[in-house]
Formats: C-alpha cells, sequence, structure tokens
C-alpha cells in the first residue's frame, strides 16, 4: 500500500491533471474500478477532494463517497472529521 | 494555545503543514504555511506581494502552529500545497478583497475577475477553504474603521509596484472602506481552533491571546 506522500503524490498529480483536462469518463473509471479498502486513506481523500468541485459530471462520485463513508467507518475513523466539506 | 519556535522546537519536525506567523512589524503581521513536501523538506509557502508567491526555506523568525486536522487530510494538504506551488508558479496577484478569488481542488488559482487578488492571510483561508476548512464565519464578519486606513496604505503601494496597471489599481480601489480586512494573527488564531469556522467575537479573542504570546 502507498503509505507517504512522496509515493502518493504521482497519483495525486495524474488525478489533478484528469480534472484539468476535464476528462470525467476516465475518472468515473477510476472511482468505479478503485479497492477503496486497499488504498491508503489520504488517496481516498485526494481522489474526493480534487474532484469536488466537478463532481456533478462524475456520474459515480456519490455512490463513491458512500461506499468512502462506510470503509472509513469500518477503519475505525470519525467520519464527520475525515471527510469534513465534503459531506 | 501552543505556539512554536526555534527556541522551542525543531522546525524539521512540525507535524507536516503548520500556519505560521512573525511579529517583526506589530503593524504587520506576516502568514503562510510550513509544510513537508514530498522530499520531506520543511518549506515556507506564503504570499508575500504581488505575484511573490514564494516557496522557499523556513524563516526562522516565524512561530508556528498546528492545524488540527487528522493526519490523512494533513497529507492531502501537503500535497495541495505542493501543487498550488506547481501550478502557480510565483503567480498570484495582490489584493485588498477576498471575493472572486479562490483555488481549485487541483491548487490552481481562480480568479472571477484578472484584478482580484488575496493578501498573506486570504490565500491562507482561500486554501484551507479549498479542502474544506472554512476557518472563519464571513457572513458574520463586520467591516472596521481601521480596515479602511489599511487597504488606503496597500492600495498605494501597490499602485508604485512597476509590475500592477492602472486598470488593477482602479478595480482595487473600488473595494476601500468596502470589504472586510482579515488580519494575519487573526487568521492564524482561527486555524489553530477547533472549533472553526468561528465568529469575529472569537477570532479577536483568539487574536488577542496570540500576539500576548509572541510579543
Amino acid at each position: 500500500m502507498l503509505t507517504t506522500t512522496k509515493q502518493i503524490m504521482p497519483y495525486y498529480s495524474k488525478i489533478s491533471d484528469l480534472i484539468i483536462e476535464e476528462d470525467f469518463k476516465s475518472y468515473n473509471k477510476i472511482l468505479n474500478n478503485i479497492k477503496i479498502n486497499e488504498i491508503h486513506e489520504t488517496l481516498v481523500l485526494s481522489l474526493l477532494r480534487v474532484s469536488y468541485l466537478k463532481r456533478k459530471k462524475i456520474s459515480s462520485w456519490n455512490n463513491f463517497l458512500d461506499e468512502v463513508k462506510i470503509d472509513f467507518h469500518d477503519r475505525g475513523h470519525d467520519i464527520n472529521k475525515l471527510l469534513i466539506g465534503l459531506i | 494555545m501552543v505556539v512554536k519556535s526555534k527556541d522551542t522546537h525543531n522546525v524539521n519536525e512540525i507535524d507536516n503543514v503548520c500556519i505560521v506567523i512573525n511579529n517583526e512589524d506589530p503593524d504587520q503581521h506576516h502568514t503562510g504555511f510550513f509544510f513537508k513536501n514530498t522530499k520531506d523538506e520543511v518549506k515556507f509557502l506564503h504570499l508575500a506581494w504581488f505575484d511573490h508567491l514564494l516557496y522557499e526555506d523556513p524563516d526562522e523568525k516565524y512561530f508556528w502552529l498546528d492545524i488540527p486536522i487528522d493526519k490523512f487530510n494533513l497529507m492531502q494538504m501537503q500535497m495541495f500545497l505542493e501543487n498550488i506551488h506547481n501550478k502557480n508558479n510565483q503567480e498570484c496577484s495582490y489584493g485588498v478583497a477576498l471575493d472572486g478569488v479562490s483555488f481549485n481542488n487541483d491548487g490552481n488559482l481562480l480568479q472571477e475577475n484578472l484584478h482580484s487578488g488575496l493578501t498573506c492571510a486570504t490565500f491562507v483561508m482561500r486554501a484551507l477553504e479549498a479542502q474544506g476548512y472554512n476557518l472563519i464565519n464571513l457572513d458574520t464578519w463586520e467591516i472596521r474603521k481601521e480596515d479602511k486606513i489599511w487597504q488606503e496604505k496597500i492600495i498605494g503601494a501597490l499602485q508604485n509596484y512597476w509590475k500592477t496597471t492602472p486598470a488593477f489599481i482602479e478595480f482595487q480601489k473600488n473595494y476601500i472602506g468596502k470589504v472586510a480586512r482579515y488580519k494575519p494573527i487573526e487568521v492564524v488564531a482561527a486555524a489553530n481552533s477547533e472549533e472553526i469556522p468561528l465568529n469575529q467575537d472569537k477570532v479577536i479573542e483568539l487574536s488577542k491571546k496570540l500576539l500576548k504570546i509572541i510579543q
């Protein structure tokens, strides 16, 4: 699992670029196929925060958020704290 | 309120992202972020002036305070601040109004008008806001008499700066006395609070407490 910002940053940059390029189809594909329980919380949060302003153009965004809530709860996190500004 | 400095802590051991304040000029404090970049180096990101969005080594004259955010969002914030630097380089207009200027989720500066700009304090506010952290309750914040004096002083200085245009200055002048000033010390005090968004009275109370500590 990627656990440091050095490891996560290339993925963060890639998803940021997808949003800049307005490639919502690819972004949607990522959200649909990613296994949330296998990735670090920071990268999960990045996927949500980077795309937040464009969420209405990403059809699976709300469903992804719902799945994240369940996963974070299962990991024992305070959902309201971690997802501040997103819910 | 825990305020750290080079005399009490090692800056290389910051908790990923911190908010900073100096006290060189009691009438004009300055703020920004100390944060660890992806190489684990501590950097100082701050809006020093018009198109002076600086990314440099930490200044040892600064005090730093933690931002009470969980570790995962702090890591996310690290990457976001790095992106602000990568996407904008030093380019960021300086202006007295908070309106019409913000950061996109990918770190790009968004300006509704070409002549909108931020201050060091509103840069911090907008960067945190882009990540879901609203520090201050803006709807109930009241403009103070002294705000106008500061705005006239800043716009006067901007007028003498070679990079600004007459159109930019005219646009900024429209805001004199009509928008609030958020002082660096107030923004820093709010960013260190767990109770955000804060109302004006609470922000002022905390900022007075902070001022006493750094003086």
